[in-house]
């Protein structure tokens, strides 16, 4: 699910590659990092267009700021950064609304079936949208992104302990959202 | 051990503890009913949470990697100067600089001299261009057309006419800008 050891070794030798002026590091970093950067984008917009419009984002900010990167820490946590940025800042200019997007109703089986599972859908993600910023952030990438605390504290900038006390309050306010629901 | 932190569970449930402390905690849940029956409930709801997942093919990432490096802008080329002004002022920093920080008096000496050297023109032409003495000069030959008189300097106290200081002090005096001239009718 996130990088290992190997893919941050092969990080160090792109970006290595792209100072020299190698044109195709650039293109491989991106590949890399394509999956994990749109997955944790759709988990802030529903949505897969906007969240390939996210990777978009996050990938010139990359090009901008690579030859910068000083490797204090890793280049994944790096990357995660400036990914969580960019989705806030989307949903900012967007001023996001919850809507049932095209891409949740695929194949129709059972319209009823479908029906009741997207309601669900749409409750779950309004409820998530309700979540304070931290809130929010901390609770994607924990639930649905499987980052350890401790990944989650150097992405955001936090300390273990308020990304903990983060995490608690956002499943307090779900199930007492869903509750209501 | 005591009754575990709602907290505590919903780290237990990411398992996010090492493996001491989860057998403490195992052990502690197979005991406490209470501590057992919330960790079911925040289980419940941890689990009904759908994982949100896009799963894009390598053909939809590299066309999406394509189309975005088709969007990158162009590097910006850098201007291209004359090579052999480029090539003068390596050789002067490659020789000179060396020389000047051995002996930074040198630098200062050579500051100096350039700088001697520009004010120079400048110091020289400085009294032919003292535009206050020079209207003061016309001024005085303009007074001299219009009375016909003639200045007497001081050194005219030596001719002859002249005999002693008091004959000199007799004589009426013109002020202008440039301070007295004694006249001679």
């Amino acid at each position: 699910m996130f990088f290992n050891k190997n893919s941050e070794d092969a990080f160090d030798d792109l970006i290595e590659g792209f100072s020299r002026g190698d044109g195709k590091s650039y293109p491989e970093i991106l590949k890399l990092i394509s999956n994990k950067v749109i997955n944790i984008a759709y988990c802030y917009t529903h949505n897969s267009e906007d969240a390939k419009d996210i990777f978009q984002e996050v990938s010139f900010k990359i090009y901008k700021s690579l030859k910068f990167f000083r490797k204090k820490a890793k280049f994944s946590t790096w990357v995660y950064r400036i990914t969580v940025n960019a989705c806030i800042d989307f949903l900012r200019k967007k001023k996001y609304t919850l809507e049932l997007k095209p891409d949740i109703l695929k194949e129709k089986k059972d319209p009823l079936e479908d029906i009741k599972i997207n309601e669900k859908k749409a409750i779950l993600k309004k409820t998530i949208d309700k979540l304070s910023k931290m809130q929010k952030n901390v609770f994607i990438l924990k639930h649905y992104q499987g980052f350890k605390i401790e990944q989650i504290s150097r992405i955001l900038g936090c300390s273990q302990s308020s990304i903990k006390t983060h995490l608690a309050r956002a499943i307090d306010k779900l199930k007492k959202y869903l509750e209501e629901k | 051990m005591n009754c575990l932190s709602k907290k505590d569970l919903i780290l237990l449930y990411y398992e996010e503890f090492n493996n001491d402390s989860l057998a403490k905690i195992r052990s502690h849940l197979k005991h406490c009913k209470k501590c057992f029956k919330k960790y079911l409930e925040i289980e419940k709801l941890l689990s009904g949470l759908e994982k949100q997942t896009v799963e894009l093919s390598k053909e939809e990432i590299s066309c999406l990697v394509e189309n975005i490096i088709k969007k990158l802008p162009e590097p910006k080329q850098k201007l291209k100067l004359i090579p052999r002004y480029i090539e003068t002022l390596s050789f002067l920093k490659e020789n000179l600089a060396w020389r000047f920080r051995a002996q930074p008096q040198l630098a200062f000496i050579s500051l100096a001299l350039i700088f001697v050297l520009f004010l120079s023109p400048v110091l020289l032409n400085f009294k032919k261009h003292d535009l206050n003495r020079e209207f003061a000069i016309c001024e005085i030959e303009m007074e001299l057309s219009l009375q016909n008189l003639e200045i007497v300097s001081v050194f005219d106290f030596f001719e002859e006419e002249f005999i002693d200081q008091e004959s000199f002090q007799s004589l009426p005096i013109l002020h202008n800008n440039s301070g007295i001239i004694r006249l001679r009718t």
